[in-house]
């Protein structure tokens, strides 16, 4: 069996109430289409899941002043068809709706994901780029966490599901001329964890034709997720111009130094980088207005 | 090892059946309730043949917890015709020759169920992705979309 | 003659109604109270002795009832062709049912398990222990071939002299290709259930492409070959992958030991790890051809990588040597095939069975030394094509008209006009490859098949036909042949099959031999029940026969096409006057020669090819090295289409399955360790990454099965592949070599030379992917 016990509480409150009461024994799940592959592999093991898509004070996708925030149980289909968040913040919803096929998405929540620690996670990516942070709550305590933080290591994530439990992920959008995008190259056009892929976003300074910042996030290159803080260091404060656009893809791709693996061999994942690492910020500059 | 009630409404009846803990909802929906037009195909949730319909949603259900389907409405093939009739789609399947082997014909016809009650004209290119999560070896897609396609622009 | 009044329509098949609606049942769905839930235990090593194996904590645990090991069932199974009545006698090898000296391969099947629940099940297989020793194994046929001993079987033959035809050549050109392990990916897992009936025999139902298993399966258990029945069922995807008997043997031997029913269903891990899989092949091409596009010379090695145990590798080995030359007339040319061991998993039957392996390196070759001598590939083609009357350089003549030129043209032009790049870093090309694709099977092999049909007093047809239904439509086939001769309504024909004691035996369902063999039986039976009714209506009519004909329940005359009698009321009438309105019929294969014997290539190894081609247009990313195919077109001339949406049918999932071998799929082996044995990473294609499939049949007649049938399930195959990877040399000039062309390879190819083309000496710089 791979679990005993089976709950499906109704509040937050409720829900850690449960956990609590198991003694680490249980888990939380929403989507479950990551952990049922987790138990069945006997990657993890648990007595009991705590199934919390009931609570319907998770599911919102809403604006919260120059936040964007997204309740724990929206799942990647929700986020890709959000106009909110296809307006916004582009990034996330081309990441989301690239995730698997239409049922995993119908399923598979978008902070699931985070909590799986997939470095391929298409999610996990874009939010990097969003710089995006989680709000957790455990008995007696709540406290945020940048997601870049929150994965320690493949398939493992600094959250503990057996104790805590992640309400909601939020992002801030600038006041300025800002546009994001994401690029993935995969084996196949669903149902294939990306070869590569590239979530960037960019804020401009339209009137001097310059990048004000930039965040990119690369995965899989590392066991956990992946900012080319090099490149974005570049491109702060210079010029929007198609050159430093290839110089930042190209730092990226040395700092991003991919091994071989079965889908691609070192060289040509590294050069992946940069080929999407250039294609991204691209279209994210478009997005923000700018002009390369 | 514990077993859990759940009350859910399938293919338009409400049911109650008592399922053992750890059960996946396709379990539960072939060997408990009969619905064997679930077919379980690679128990990773990547070929779609257990597809089903949750709350209008496709999802696998091989990897779907059987829990998670209390309080819901489920749709199996076994739903799909009303009062004898087939549902167009599985007349268009049947007249478009999009059914060679069968075997991934139940995931893709709750796929296209799915599409066709929240999008009534989808485009060819929405009608692909709406089955790309739907395995199969044998027709190519070619007449599974083209089935599509007709079970819409024919009406009924 | 009269135009077919139900044959040649693409009427919905008479199974496609239980399909849509969920009523059909295939082996898995099936349970019977108190049946018990069998595990194998596999090899985790792909080459160890076994040194001892201790059951004795598993057979002590409480619900496990039979625990069978390679110690206690030392039956071996020799690799010969199942579905032949009349044994051939040609033995090549065994392997052993279970293990039980040693294992040389991962997943190789070691002991049997069966339980009170699969739990139980699961917990008896950990608790077998085994000491191994781990050894050395082989991986690289190139290396196993240099000891004899590995070496299967050897093909050769040649015709002229291949080295005044070189050096008589003005080009010469030399390229070795390479091609992947694959595996079927059936949608449907390996699920069967045996048990024993009243009547004490042991019924195995199963999704099976061959119920002439029930031989193998009672020699294996040393009962009588009449105490086995295999009930096979609906088939959820096969080719080629469910032709071996597995799951029979242990059903039925597990059964047997317990008395009580036994289950057993693979999970999609081990149905990767235990299924034979597409023979990996290394082929050495060198061609010489003169300025004009003339080829003069053509010398062949093919390598097959048969991996751990014969089965049907020499039959693959064959098939490969004998259309490595393609539909060519080449005056010189040498041939040598050879199968080899090696510790990778069994090499077996799947679609094709060593043609598309050989059609991907002829056509890329021709490809090649068309870029060589700076030609169009379609005239290139064109120059060398067979034609009736000509031989094949195992000295077959052509009998029929290929239709070669035809069908590569009117493929290439559904391509319609060349789609412009999408963007800066795109490419678009347009390749073309030609086949010649053999169905039905070996002529020495003495084909046959049975089918009984049967006219009820009422006009309804009743067929029983051993044939399994692979979802193919082979069994709506015979239905539509059957409606078409005995003027009844398909739904007025009922069909029983793919059962070893219920249903006259007809073959496997391989080869693309089933629309040919069965087809052919069912129209000779039909035909006999046919004369008879038109005998009885001439007699009520008083009209000769030879005017009348039978349309859509009614005897007509053909002339007038007038109504005149009800079939039923003649059906009627003949069970009357006890005229039998049922007949067995066998279709043999005349089958002039044994493989012994020298003459035997020449006399026709195979009766009879499909011919057709396929085209392709491609757009490649330069920049990622990612294939898009926009427009895939199936040319083929089919005979005679018994249901054109059921043959087209077949031509757009092969153009698929082809892009799959092409663009992604591999099995990938590490040593013989499996990498990727599951759906998620071996990468079959999904909907978003195909587009619009044309299918387009040319009916000649010339083919030998029903109406002038041709097989075409295989063929669908064939061309598909090479015509891709031939799109993509066109987009870029890379002539890939070895397959999958992933993106990290094409990638690669694209940047790792400056140039790929070849130079004017003839020499292909063409580079390994």
């Amino acid at each position: 069996m791979l679990w005993q016990r089976y709950y499906r509480p109704e509040s937050i409150s409720e829900a850690l109430e449960v956990l609590s009461s198991e003694h680490g024994r249980a888990r939380l799940v929403a989507g479950a289409t990551d952990l049922v592959i987790q138990l069945r592999r006997g990657e993890l093991q648990t007595d009991a899941l705590v199934d919390v898509t009931r609570i319907r004070s998770l599911q919102f996708v809403r604006r919260n002043g120059a936040k964007i925030e997204i309740g724990a149980l929206v799942t990647h289909a929700e986020v890709a068809r959000s106009e909110l968040v296809n307006e916004r913040a582009p990034v996330l919803c081309e990441a989301c709706f690239q995730v698997g096929s239409p049922q995993i998405r119908n399923v598979g929540t978008v902070v699931g994901n985070v909590v799986s620690a997939e470095p391929a996670g298409d999610s996990i990516i874009a939010l990097l780029a969003l710089d995006a942070r989680l709000t957790i709550v455990g008995p007696g305590y709540e406290k945020q966490m940048p997601v870049v933080q929150a994965c320690l290591a493949p398939g493992r994530s600094i959250i503990d599901p057996t104790r805590e439990m992640v309400t909601h992920l939020e992002f801030e959008l600038p006041l300025a001329s800002y546009g994001s995008a994401y690029e993935r190259l995969a084996q196949r056009h669903s149902l294939a964890l990306p070869i590569m892929a590239v979530g960037a976003f960019v804020v401009l300074d339209l009137e001097s034709r310059c990048f004000e910042s930039a965040r990119i996030g690369i995965g899989p290159v590392a066991p956990v997720p992946f900012r080319a803080t090099a490149a974005e260091d570049l491109l702060r404060g210079a010029a929007v111009e198609i050159p430093l656009i290839c110089e930042a893809a190209c730092l990226a791709g040395r700092d991003a130094a991919p091994r071989d693996s079965v889908r691609g061999d070192a060289a040509y994942r590294k050069q992946m980088v940069q080929v999407l690492v250039r294609r991204a910020l691209v279209r994210a500059v478009k997005r923000a207005g700018g002009h390369v | 090892m514990s077993r859990e009630r759940l009350e859910f409404c399938l293919n338009g009846r409400p049911i109650v059946v008592d399922v053992d803990a750890g059960e996946m909802l396709a379990d539960v929906l072939r060997d408990d309730l009969g619905m064997v037009s679930v077919k379980k195909a690679c128990g990773e949730g990547v070929c779609g043949a257990c597809t089903v319909i949750m709350d209008g949603w496709a999802v696998v259900s091989c990897i779907m917890p059987a829990g998670r389907a209390h309080n819901t409405s489920v749709t199996t093939l076994e739903g799909l015709a009303r009062n004898g009739e087939l549902d167009r789609l599985q007349a268009a399947f049947a007249e478009e020759g999009a059914v060679q082997c069968g075997y991934c014909t139940p995931g893709m016809l709750m796929s296209a169920k799915a599409l066709l009650d929240s999008n009534p004209c989808p485009s060819r290119e929405e009608i692909r992705l709406a089955i790309s999560g739907n395995l199969c070896r044998c027709t190519g897609y070619q007449r599974i979309v083209r089935a599509i396609e007709r079970a819409f622009t024919r009406g009924g | 003659m009269a135009e077919h009044w139900i044959l040649g329509k693409p009427i919905p098949r008479h199974d496609a109604w239980s399909k849509v609606d969920g009523s059909i049942r295939y082996a898995g769905d099936y349970a019977v109270p108190e049946m018990l839930h069998a595990r194998v235990f596999r090899s985790p090593f792909p080459s160890a002795r076994i040194l001892s194996v201790d059951t004795s904590a598993a057979e002590g645990l409480v619900g496990v009832h039979a625990v069978i090991t390679g110690r206690t069932f030392p039956y071996r199974i020799p690799s010969d062709i199942p579905g032949q009545s009349a044994g051939t006698g040609q033995t090549w090898a065994t392997a052993p049912v279970l293990a039980a000296e040693r294992v040389n391969f991962v997943g190789e099947a070691v002991a049997l398990v069966a339980a009170d629940t699969p739990e139980l099940a699961d917990a008896a297989l950990n608790l077998i222990h085994i000491e191994w020793q781990e050894e050395p194994g082989i991986f690289d046929p190139l290396q196993a071939i240099r000891d004899s001993n590995n070496i299967i079987a050897h093909y050769g033959y040649h015709t002229g002299d291949v080295d005044s035809g070189f050096a008589e050549a003005d080009l010469v050109i030399e390229n070795t290709f390479r091609l992947p392990c694959l595996d079927h990916a059936c949608l449907e897992l390996e699920d069967g259930l045996a048990w024993i009936d009243e009547h004490g025999v042991i019924n195995v139902r199963i999704g099976t492409q061959g119920v002439e298993h029930f031989r193998t399966v009672a020699d294996a258990l040393g009962v009588p070959h009449a105490n086995i029945r295999i009930a096979g069922t609906m088939v959820g995807g096969a080719f080629g992958g469910k032709g071996d008997a597995t799951l029979e043997i242990y059903l039925a031997l597990l059964a047997s030991r317990t008395r009580r029913p036994v289950h057993l269903g693979y999970s999609r891990e081990e149905s990767f790890l235990a299924r034979c899989k597409r023979h990996p092949y290394i082929m050495r091409y060198k061609t010489g051809a003169q300025r004009d596009g003339r080829m003069v010379a053509l010398e062949v090695e093919l390598i097959a990588d048969a991996g751990a145990y014969a089965t049907m590798s020499p039959y693959v080995a064959l098939y490969s040597a004998i259309t490595a030359t393609g539909p060519y007339v080449i005056p010189n040319v040498k041939v040598n095939a050879v199968a080899v061991h090696t510790n990778n998993p069994i090499s077996g039957a799947m679609r094709g069975f060593g043609v598309p392996q050989a059609c991907f390196a002829c056509e890329c070759q021709m490809d090649a030394l068309a870029a060589a001598l700076g030609m169009d590939p379609l005239v290139l083609r064109e120059i060398n094509y067979v034609r009736k009357g000509d031989r094949l350089a195992t000295r077959q003549t052509i009998e029929t008209e290929p239709l070669l030129s035809e069908t590569a043209r009117r493929a290439c032009e559904a391509l319609g006009k060349r789609t412009e790049p999408s963007a800066r870093n795109k490419r678009v090309g347009r390749g073309i490859a030609s086949h010649m694709t053999p169905y039905g099977r070996l002529a020495f092999l003495h084909d046959r098949s049975s089918a009984h049909v049967r006219m009820e007093t009422d006009g309804s047809v009743v067929i029983r036909s051993g044939i399994p239904d692979i979802g193919g439509g082979q069994s709506d086939s015979l239905c539509q042949i059957a409606a078409e001769v005995l003027g009844v309504s398909p739904r007025c024909v009922t069909i029983l099959t793919t059962d070893s004691l219920m249903t006259p035996l007809a073959g496997m369902t391989r080869g693309s031999r089933q629309v040919f063999m069965s087809g052919n039986a069912v129209l000779m039976a039909a035909r006999a029940i046919r004369e008879s009714l038109l005998t009885k209506a001439s007699e009520m009519l008083g009209v000769d026969p030879g005017q009348l004909d039978l349309v859509a329940g009614q005897v007509v005359q053909n002339t007038e096409a007038w109504p005149m009698i009800e079939i039923q009321r003649v059906a009627a009438a003949c069970a009357a006057s006890h005229i039998p309105l049922d007949h067995l019929a066998e279709y043999v294969v005349p089958s002039p020669a044994d493989l012994e014997d020298p003459a035997a290539f020449a006399l026709g190894i195979f009766q009879d090819f499909t011919f057709g081609a396929h085209a392709a247009e491609v757009e490649v990313d330069l920049d990622t090295g990612e294939v898009r195919v926009l427009k895939s077109v199936g040319c083929h001339d089919v005979g005679k289409a018994i249901n054109p949406a059921s043959v087209a049918g077949q031509i757009e999932g092969g153009a698929v399955m082809g892009q799959g071998y092409a663009l992604s799929e591999e099995y990938i082996l590490d040593h013989g360790y499996p990498r990727n044995a599951s759906f998620q990473e071996y990468m079959v294609p999904f909907s978003l990454d195909c587009g619009d499939i044309t299918a387009l049949l040319i009916e000649s007649g010339q083919g030998k099965g029903p109406f002038g049938a041709k097989g075409v399930g295989e063929p669908a195959l064939s061309a598909v592949a090479p015509a891709i990877i031939n799109a993509i040399r066109d987009a870029t000039g890379v002539h890939v070599l070895s397959l999958p062309a992933t993106p990290a390879r094409l990638w690669n190819a694209l940047h790792g030379l400056d140039q790929s083309r070849t130079r004017a000496n003839g020499t292909s710089l063409s580079m390994e992917g």
